[in-house]
């Protein structure tokens, strides 16, 4: 079925709606949850979520894409998973290293008055994605936004782990001196 | 600002550039529209590997799979439903693209190929034989082309059992990989001097790596520590390493290696139905009838040499309605989602209200989901218990069925909307 099918019957309130989710994106967004979670029954759960999440968003919600639409709710309900396993000391692994090399670009003292909003912050990544080689924007984002493991990044591409390590390493200090330049952060 | 922020603020970046770091997700539909772009896939990916010189860039990632683990539900393997993100070109200048020398179209039309190397292969590459230290955990070498394989390179993955370090060594014909001067990041790097040869190290984080010609060939290695910050001993052991090749008594015969062409072959025929009936591996398991008021679309043989394909799938359509009745060997997958027919709280669909994410335990999700019957034990009940009810679109009812039935080691997967399950369970039933 085609994905403004998909849509429509979200918005017809059909039980269809769900079903067809699942059998078109159910392994996608698992791959998503799993890769951040890495827990297969996590994911499965968060996946489930995903769905109640998706019910619950269309109406009034029309997704010009409806895979990038599910990605991004499965990205931020696998993370708020994460999150609150690491709080109970659960968790962490690849995606804790990952998550934790992203904060290495925020200074330790930004304090509330430097808060920015998601949406502000969305736009300024968006340019700063905009200006790196297609190449890079790929690994960084394989990294930072799927959390793929540095060895699974290396093998999609076709080069050694220590590329992957230098380029995530590269386009995190850019991102860090755009952030300031931007005065986005101190 | 904190870094949740950041992490957040992620999600919420361009559309296109999500899909296209990750080529985006899988579609299940339709089976047999994966391999064409598999095939693709695999020239990308040889050109990846084959051609890493014509672009500074680290080369393009694969369209597909979108995702390396498709999940503990699939057994399809990987698919992609995706088209390129747009590019936002500019409009006011206009490139001029040169010919990179070498770059035809017969290198183009390339794909590649692994196979794993015979004890004679590995003895030619490393012929002095490999540290009592380190075991042996791979040896591929990876070949290119279209008709005959050109070697690209060797890789060994090895392991020090004693510290779960990890090695790869990587033995390349010098006309394919020139060693990459990108891979020197910096041009003030310090040199060892190993008997008459320079050779520049490097380590960051637990990764250490090199690259040097010797012997005739070219070395590219890395070196990742099996803990986190052990990587005085990874230095020490590589290091080893890299002394033990340049010291070698003999040079890698890179000309004993061979390319076996018979394994890679892969057959995609369209068939007939009556050409379906007559496959001698699936032919019992292709329906006997048509589905009443869908139109068939394909009937397709997918094989290849090792068996890793082996499908023989029929696709009809009709709008919203569809049925695809594909044909494939059973496999470990199947054996752990077979539910018996007093099972029902592990497959009946009616038992359960929408959403099922909401009230299926997780115990019996996997089954419920895509449960697998035996094929001695199914009932017209059974499949009516599989149809999910729901909207078919401009104001019509329908239903979904999603089940597999499992012929001794045949395994028949039926995915069907608005398809009579009656119809479905009397050609399964003729068929046994």
């Amino acid at each position: 079925m085609e994905d403004r099918e998909i849509v429509e019957l979200y918005w017809q309130r059909s039980d269809v709606a769900l079903t067809e989710t699942q059998q078109k994106y159910g392994h996608y967004c698992y791959a998503i949850a799993n890769g951040i979670l890495r827990s297969e029954a996590d994911a499965e759960e968060c996946v489930n979520d995903v769905y109640v999440g998706a019910w619950n968003a269309m109406p009034p919600h029309r997704p010009d894409n409806l895979a990038a639409f599910l990605a991004r709710i499965t990205r931020n309900l696998s993370l708020k998973r994460l999150r609150a396993m690491t709080a109970e000391k659960r968790g962490g692994g690849e995606t804790a290293l990952a998550l934790e090399e992203l904060g290495e670009i925020i200074p330790a003292r930004t304090g509330p008055a430097e808060q920015v909003e998601a949406r502000e912050l969305a736009r300024a990544l968006d340019a700063f994605l905009a200006t790196l080689p297609v190449a890079q924007r790929r690994i960084f984002l394989c990294r930072y936004w799927y959390f793929d493991s540095v060895a699974d990044i290396a093998r999609r591409f076709g080069c050694s782990e220590s590329k992957v390590k230098m380029t995530c390493k590269r386009v995190r200090d850019r991102l860090s001196q755009y952030l300031r330049k931007e005065g986005l952060i101190p | 600002m904190t870094a949740e922020t950041l992490q957040d603020a992620l999600s919420g970046i361009r559309e296109d550039y999500i899909l296209d770091a990750h080529g985006g997700p899988a579609v299940r539909r339709n089976p047999w529209l994966r391999w064409g772009a598999l095939a693709a896939c695999m020239c990308l990916i040889a050109a990846a590997v084959a051609l890493p010189k014509l672009t500074r860039d680290p080369p393009a990632p694969e369209p597909t799979p979108p995702i390396s683990d498709p999940g503990p539900g699939s057994v399809n393997g990987p698919v992609n439903g995706t088209d390129p993100a747009p590019v936002d070109l500019p409009d006011d200048v206009q490139p001029i693209f040169n010919q990179a020398p070498g770059l035809d179209e017969e290198k183009m039309a390339f794909c590649t190929f692994s196979e794993m190397l015979t004890a004679e292969e590995r003895a030619a590459i490393i012929p002095d034989g490999l540290p009592d230290w380190l075991e042996l955990r791979s040896a591929f070498a990876l070949y290119y082309g279209w008709e005959e394989g050109t070697l690209n390179c060797v890789e060994l993955s090895l392991v020090n059992p004693e510290t779960g370090d990890r090695f790869e060594i990587r033995t390349c014909p010098p006309d394919q990989h020139p060693i990459d001067d990108e891979l020197f990041l910096t041009p003030d790097a310090s040199v060892t001097h190993i008997d008459d040869r320079d050779v520049v190290f490097f380590q960051y984080a637990d990764v250490a790596w090199t690259a040097f010609s010797c012997s005739g060939v070219n070395y590219y290695l890395d070196g990742v520590a099996g803990e986190p910050g052990r990587t005085e001993r990874l230095k020490e052991d590589f290091f080893q390493i890299v002394v033990d090749l340049i010291r070698s008594t003999t040079s890698p015969d890179l000309d004993r290696l061979q390319f076996h062409r018979e394994q890679h072959v892969f057959q995609e025929k369209t068939l007939t139905p009556e050409e379906a009936r007559l496959d001698p591996d699936f032919g019992a398991w292709y329906p006997a009838g048509e589905p009443e008021g869908l139109v068939r679309e394909q009937v397709q043989r997918l094989q290849n040499s090792d068996h890793s394909i082996n499908t023989l799938t029929a696709f009809w359509n009709g709008g919203y309605d569809y049925l695809t009745w594909s044909i494939r060997p059973m496999n470990e997958y199947d054996g752990q989602r077979i539910v018996s027919p007093e099972e029902r709280e592990r497959y009946d669909l009616t038992l359960y209200s929408i959403p099922l994410a909401q009230s299926v335990p997780e115990k019996y999700r996997e089954t419920v989901t895509e449960p697998v019957f035996r094929a001695e034990e199914l009932t017209e009940e059974m499949v009516r218990s599989r149809c999910v009810a729901g909207d078919g679109g401009e104001g019509r009812d329908a239903f979904s069925i999603c089940f597999s039935v499992a012929f001794d080691n045949v395994v028949v997967d039926i995915r069907a909307k608005n398809v009579s399950p009656e119809w479905i369970y009397a050609q399964l039933d003729a068929m046994r």
